[in-house]
C-alpha cells in the first residue's frame, strides 16, 4: 500500500466520520424553541440596534424568538426573489418600497395585512403608500420609515473653520471652497461597487431645489420628462459639485463614503436620514445635524425629497403565520416605532412618537416640506427603472465621460418602453 | 461448442452488469445535467410570464434578446467576453509559453516555480476577487506602491473607471491561472524528442528561433486544449465579476458579461428590482450554448488539422 | 532533464545570458506571492496600521482579526459545511465514475464509444446555463437549502471529467487481469474494486484532488441553492462577509486567510500531484 493510498484513506475515513457525527448532531438539535421566526432585512448596518429591539420584543412574548438574517444590499432583491421562489424564503420579509414591491405581489409571495396587522390604521398615508399593491390597493407590509435627505455636516467643522449654514447655492459653493483649502474633503459621497443608489440620493438633495416640488406631479402627468431643462440642470448641480467629492471619487463606494464622514475627514455627507442611527452607533462622539440643500434664492422655501423606505412583510408560505403576525404587529405598534426613533434615528412611520433625538426632530422639521423622491417613487415600478439608468451612469456623468443631456435622455428612452402618464 | 455457450453467455453477463455498472452515473448526470440543459434549451421557445411557462413562443424570446433594452446589455457583454478571451490568449497563455520555454531551457528550479505559478489556480475565485479588489482600492497598496514609484498621482481608481475597470478584471483572471499555460506548455514540451533540439542547436538556432519555429508547430495540441479551454472559461465568466463589481457589472456595466447578464435575467438582479425575465434568460441561455459548442469544436477542427505528426 | 543543457559555451558566460530569464520568472514569482504575503501579514494589523505600514511585519501578532472574523462569520458551521460537501461529492463522483468507465473501457459491448461520447460531452456543457431549469429541479425535489442537493449536483457536474480520466487509465491496462480473476470466479464488482481500482491509483488521486478543489472553492451553486445561513459553505460566507464588511481591511484579509488555509496546506502536501494532474488531464479541472 502506498503512502498516498494510506493518507487517502485516512481522509476518507475522517470525513466519513465527520460527516456521520454532523448527520447525528444536526439530527439532534434542539427543535427550535417554540416557534421561531427568521427575519430577512437588508440594513447590515443596523444589526447591533435591531437585535436590541427583538431582544425587547422577545423578553415580552417568550415563546417567539425573531431569528434576523442579514444580506447586503447590493445583493437582497435577487436573493429574496429567488429564496421565495425557491419556497426557502423567511417568515417576515424587508420589502422595497413602491415598484420595487410589485413583483413580489404580484408572484403571490406576500399576504396582505390589512385585516391581521388592524395597527396599520394607525399609519400615514405617505407612509403606507410605499407598501401597497398597484393593482388591488391592499397592504402588503408594515412600513418602518418615511425617510427623507439632506445635507449631514459635521458640526464640529463647520464651527471650528467658522462656516454657518449656508442660506444660498452660492453660499453653499463657497463654504466646500472654504474647507478644501482648508485640507478637508467638502462633501463625501460615492457609488462605486454596486452603490451607486447613494449618488441617486445626492440627486435627490440637490434636485428639488433646481426643478421644484411640482415637478414630481408634472412628470406623473405627462407635462414633463427627464429631458426637461429643469432636471437636466439638477443632474448638472450635482456633477458641478465634484471638486468638492473625495479623490479618486470613482472608486470610492458608499461604506467608504460613510467612513469618511464618520471619521470626520469630511465635513458633508448627502443622505437619507437613515443615516442617523449608524452615524452615531458607529462613532458615538461625533457631534452631527443635517441642514437641506440650499436654493438659488435665500428666501425660497427650501423643499426635500421624501419616500417610504420600505415595509416588513408576510410571507404566503410562511410555516409560522400565528408567530410572525404577532411579530408584525409589535412592528405596527407605537411602542416599537418609539424604539424605532431612539435607537435608529429615523422619522419613524408613526407619529404619535417623543422626539428625544435633536437631529431626528431637525429631519421632521424638513419633512414638513417635502416632495415625492422623483426616480424611487415614480419610476422603479417597471423594468428597465429610471433608477437603474442613473446609476449605471451617474460616474461617468460627474467624472465629465457623459453629458447630463445625455444621461437624462437615457433615462427618458428607458422609461418611455413602459411608463403612462396619468391623465 | 461448450466454448461459444460460455462466450455468448459472458457477453450477455456483461452487457448486463455494464448496464448495471453505469446506471448510477449515468442517472445523477443525466437527472442534474443533461435534463435541465434541454429543458432549458426548449423553454427558450416559449413565452414565460413570471415563472410559468405559458405558450409557444417561436423566435420571440430571441428576438426580443437582440433589440433594446437588452440589446445594449448583450452586445456590450458579448464585447466583453470576446475581449476577455483575447485578452487570456495574449498574456496569460502568451507569457505562460514565455514561462514554460524558459523554464524547460533551464536544468534547475522547474517544480519550485511551477508549484509558485500554479498556487493561485487552487483558490476559490472568492478569495482571489476580494484580495485584488482590496489591493486595487484607493488607498490600498497598488496605489500606494505606484505613487511611491512615481508611476502614478492621487487615488487609484481603475476598478472605478469604466474605461479601465475590465482591462483590470481580465488581468487579475491572468494572475489567477497564469500556471495553467505553464504546466500544460511545459507538458508538452517534454514529449518532444530531445534530438529535435539537439539538431536545431547544431545547425545554430537560438533560443527564440527555437520557441518560435521548432517547438510552436510541436505544441499544437497543447496549444489547441489551452485556447479551447481558455475560450470556455472565458465565455463562462461570471465570478471573478460577481465578487469584483458587483452582479451588475458595474461601473456603467463595463464589465458585464455573458454570465453575469444571463443572471441578472434568471434570478431578478437586472436593475436590482428583482424582477425577473425567464423567456429571455433562456433564449441567452440557448444563444451562449450554441457560441460555445459552435465555438469549440471548431477549434478542435483547426488544432487538429495542424497537428504535425511525427 | 533538458535536452538543452548542452552547450559549448564556457559556464560564466552561459549563466550571464540566462540572467534576463531569471528576472523575467523572479519578478513574476514575486507578483504571485507578494500579494499573498500581505494578505498575511495584514491579518495582525488594524486598518489604521495597514495604511501607515504597508509592507512591514506587524508591530504585534495580535490575533483579534482572526477571532473576530471567525465568530462574526460563524465560519466553523461553513467549514463544516464544506467539507461534507467537497468530501461527499469526491467520493460519490469517484465510485459512481469508476463503476461506469470500467465497462466502457474494458468490455466490448457495441456501445461504448457512444456511451462514452455521451459523457464526456458534458466535460464541455456549460451548466451554469440550465440554472433555471435546475433551480426548478432543486426546489421541486426538495433539495434546495441541502447540502445534499449540493453533493449530487456537483457529482453530475465531475462525472464526466471523471468517466474520462478513469477511463484512460483502465484502458491501458491487459486484459489478462480481468480474464484471470474471471477465470478464478470472481464477480465483475470484485474485479472493480479489489483488482482495476488498485492499479489505477494515480487516476484515483487526480479526481480525488481536482474534484476536491473543484467543489470547495465553488461559489456558483451555493448562491442559487442555499439561502439559510446554516447551510452556507466557506466561499459564499466570504463573499457575504466582505460585502458587508469592506472597510474593515485587517478583518477581512483575517478572513480570506483563514478561508485559504485549508487549501494551502492540501497545496502544500500535494503540489507533485497536482502538477502531474493538469499535464496528464490536459489541465481540464
Amino acid at each position: 500500500m502506498s503512502m498516498l493510498s494510506l493518507h487517502r484513506r485516512a481522509a476518507l475515513g475522517l470525513i466519513g466520520g465527520l460527516a456521520a457525527a454532523c448527520a447525528g448532531a444536526f439530527a439532534t438539535l434542539p427543535a427550535r424553541a417554540d416557534s421561531t421566526v427568521t427575519l430577512w432585512s437588508w440594513r447590515t448596518e443596523d444589526e447591533a440596534a435591531m437585535r436590541r429591539i427583538f431582544d425587547a420584543f422577545e423578553a415580552k412574548n417568550p415563546g417567539i424568538k425573531v431569528d434576523i438574517q442579514f444580506t447586503p444590499d447590493a445583493d437582497y432583491q435577487n436573493r429574496l426573489s429567488t429564496a421565495l421562489r425557491g419556497g426557502r424564503g423567511p417568515d417576515i420579509a424587508q420589502l422595497k418600497a413602491y415598484g420595487e414591491l410589485q413583483p413580489f405581489v404580484d408572484a403571490g409571495y406576500l399576504d396582505a395585512l390589512d385585516d391581521s396587522v388592524p395597527e396599520l390604521k394607525n399609519m400615514a398615508d405617505a407612509a403606507l403608500g410605499g407598501a401597497r399593491g398597484r393593482t388591488d390597493g391592499k397592504l402588503y407590509g408594515v412600513p418602518y420609515s418615511v425617510p427623507m435627505m439632506g445635507v449631514f455636516y459635521n458640526q464640529e467643522i463647520f464651527a471650528a473653520q467658522g462656516i454657518e449654514i449656508p442660506k444660498t447655492y452660492k453660499d453653499f459653493v463657497a463654504a466646500c471652497e472654504k474647507l478644501k483649502a482648508a485640507g478637508i474633503t467638502p462633501i463625501a459621497t460615492g457609488g462605486a461597487n454596486g452603490s451607486a443608489w447613494e449618488l441617486e440620493i445626492g440627486v435627490g438633495v440637490v434636485g428639488p431645489t433646481v426643478y421644484g416640488p411640482g415637478f414630481y406631479d408634472e412628470m406623473m402627468t405627462g407635462k414633463a420628462t427627464f429631458e426637461d431643462p429643469r432636471y437636466v440642470a439638477a443632474l448638472k448641480r450635482f456633477a458641478d459639485l465634484k471638486p468638492y467629492f473625495p479623490d479618486g471619487f470613482a472608486g470610492i463606494d458608499y461604506t467608504t463614503a460613510t467612513q469618511q464622514f464618520i471619521g470626520g475627514k469630511a465635513a458633508m455627507f448627502l443622505g437619507g436620514s437613515f443615516e442617523n442611527g449608524s452615524f452615531k452607533a458607529q462613532n458615538p462622539k461625533l457631534k452631527f445635524s443635517i441642514f437641506p440643500f440650499p436654493a438659488d434664492d435665500a428666501g425660497a422655501k427650501l423643499y426635500t425629497s421624501a419616500f417610504s423606505d420600505g415595509s416588513y412583510g408576510l410571507v404566503s408560505e410562511s410555516a409560522n403565520k400565528e408567530a410572525a403576525t404577532k411579530v408584525l404587529g409589535f412592528m405596527a405598534s407605537a411602542e416599537f416605532a418609539q424604539m424605532f426613533a431612539d435607537e435608529l434615528g429615523w422619522p419613524p412611520a408613526r407619529t404619535d412618537v417623543t422626539v428625544k433625538d435633536p437631529v431626528l426632530a431637525e429631519m421632521m422639521a424638513m419633512s414638513k416640506n417635502s416632495t415625492p423622491y422623483l426616480t424611487l417613487v415614480g419610476f422603479r415600478w417597471q423594468s428597465p427603472t429610471a433608477s437603474s439608468v442613473l446609476q449605471s451612469e451617474i460616474i461617468d456623468m460627474v467624472e465629465g465621460n457623459i453629458a447630463p443631456e445625455k444621461l437624462a435622455a437615457d433615462m427618458q428612452a428607458a422609461v418611455a418602453t413602459w411608463f403612462k402618464p396619468k391623465q | 461448442m461448450t466454448t461459444l455457450r460460455r462466450t455468448t453467455s459472458l457477453k450477455h453477463t456483461q452487457q448486463r452488469m455494464a448496464v448495471l455498472f453505469i446506471l448510477p452515473a449515468l442517472a445523477v448526470y443525466a437527472l442534474f445535467v443533461l435534463y435541465p440543459l434541454a429543458m432549458s434549451l426548449w423553454g427558450s421557445f416559449f413565452v414565460w410570464k413570471g415563472l410559468r411557462m405559458v405558450e409557444f413562443a417561436g423566435l420571440s424570446n430571441f428576438s426580443r434578446l437582440f433589440v433594446f433594452p437588452s440589446g445594449a446589455r448583450l452586445y456590450g457583454a458579448l464585447w466583453h467576453n470576446t475581449a476577455w478571451f483575447f485578452g487570456i490568449m495574449v498574456f496569460q497563455n502568451g507569457i505562460g509559453l514565455l514561462f514554460a520555454w524558459l523554464l524547460f531551457l533551464r536544468d534547475k528550479g522547474a517544480a519550485f516555480f511551477q508549484s509558485v505559478f500554479f498556487f493561485p489556480a487552487v483558490l476559490s475565485p472568492v478569495i482571489v476577487g476580494a484580495l485584488w479588489r482590496l489591493l486595487l482600492a484607493p488607498g490600498g497598496v497598488v496605489e500606494w506602491a505606484l505613487n511611491g514609484l512615481g508611476l502614478h498621482q492621487g487615488s487609484l481608481t481603475v476598478l472605478g473607471n469604466s474605461h479601465t475597470a475590465l482591462a483590470m478584471l481580465i488581468a487579475v483572471d491572468a494572475w489567477n491561472w497564469m500556471g495553467l499555460p505553464v504546466l500544460i506548455y511545459t507538458a508538452g514540451l517534454r514529449q518532444i524528442s530531445g534530438q529535435i533540439f539537439e539538431a536545431a542547436k547544431l545547425d545554430g538556432a537560438g533560443n527564440a528561433r527555437m520557441l518560435f519555429s521548432i517547438a510552436l508547430p510541436l505544441l499544437m495540441p497543447a496549444l489547441g486544449t489551452l485556447t479551447t479551454l481558455s475560450f470556455i472559461n472565458t465565455f463562462n465568466q461570471f465570478d471573478i465579476v460577481y465578487v469584483m463589481q458587483g452582479v451588475q457589472g458595474n461601473p456603467s456595466y463595463s464589465t458585464d458579461t455573458l454570465v453575469t447578464y444571463f443572471y441578472r435575467l434568471a434570478f431578478g438582479a437586472e436593475g436590482a428590482v428583482g424582477i425577473t425575465d425567464i423567456g429571455l434568460a433562456l433564449a441567452l441561455g440557448t444563444l451562449l450554448f450554441l457560441i460555445l459548442s459552435i465555438g469549440t469544436l471548431l477549434m478542435l477542427r483547426f488544432f487538429d488539422r495542424r497537428t504535425v505528426q511525427l | 532533464m533538458s535536452a538543452l543543457a548542452i552547450s559549448g559555451a564556457p559556464a560564466i558566460s552561459r549563466q550571464l545570458a540566462r540572467l534576463p530569464g531569471w528576472t523575467v520568472l523572479a519578478v513574476w514569482t514575486a507578483a504571485v506571492l507578494l500579494p499573498l504575503y500581505i494578505l498575511v501579514v495584514s491579518c495582525f494589523k488594524t486598518t489604521a496600521e495597514i495604511y501607515d505600514n504597508r509592507l512591514g511585519l506587524p508591530r504585534s501578532w495580535a490575533l483579534d482579526n482572526f477571532v473576530n472574523a471567525w465568530t462574526r462569520a460563524d465560519l466553523g458551521h461553513n467549514f463544516i459545511n464544506s467539507l461534507i460537501v467537497t468530501g461527499g461529492a469526491v467520493i460519490l463522483t469517484i465510485v459512481v465514475s469508476a463503476m461506469a468507465a470500467y465497462p466502457l473501457s474494458r468490455y466490448r459491448l457495441g456501445w461504448n464509444a457512444v456511451m462514452l461520447g455521451l459523457f464526456l460531452s458534458g466535460i464541455m456543457l456549460p451548466i451554469r446555463l440550465a440554472s433555471v431549469e435546475l433551480f426548478t429541479l432543486m426546489r421541486n425535489l426538495g433539495l434546495l437549502d441541502s447540502l445534499t442537493g449540493l453533493i449530487l449536483v456537483y457529482a453530475a457536474i465531475r462525472i464526466p471529467f471523471a468517466v474520462f480520466i478513469f477511463a484512460n487509465f483502465m484502458r491501458v491496462l491487459p486484459s489478462e487481469l480481468d480474464e484471470a480473476a474471471r477465470m478464478d470466479g470472481a464477480g465483475e464488482v470484485r474485479i472493480l474494486f479489489q483488482i482495476i481500482l488498485p492499479m489505477v491509483k494515480p487516476a484515483v488521486s487526480i479526481v480525488a484532488i481536482f474534484t476536491a478543489i473543484a467543489v470547495w472553492n465553488d461559489f456558483f451553486f451555493p448562491l442559487i441553492f442555499i439561502f439559510d445561513d446554516r447551510y452556507k459553505t466557506v466561499p459564499l460566507a466570504i463573499s457575504v462577509f466582505v460585502g458587508q464588511f469592506r472597510t474593515d481591511w485587517g478583518l477581512v484579509f483575517a478572513s480570506l486567510a483563514i478561508s485559504m488555509a485549508p487549501i494551502l496546506i492540501m497545496y502544500c502536501l500535494l503540489a507533485r500531484q497536482i502538477r502531474e494532474g493538469v499535464g496528464a488531464g490536459g489541465g481540464m479541472k
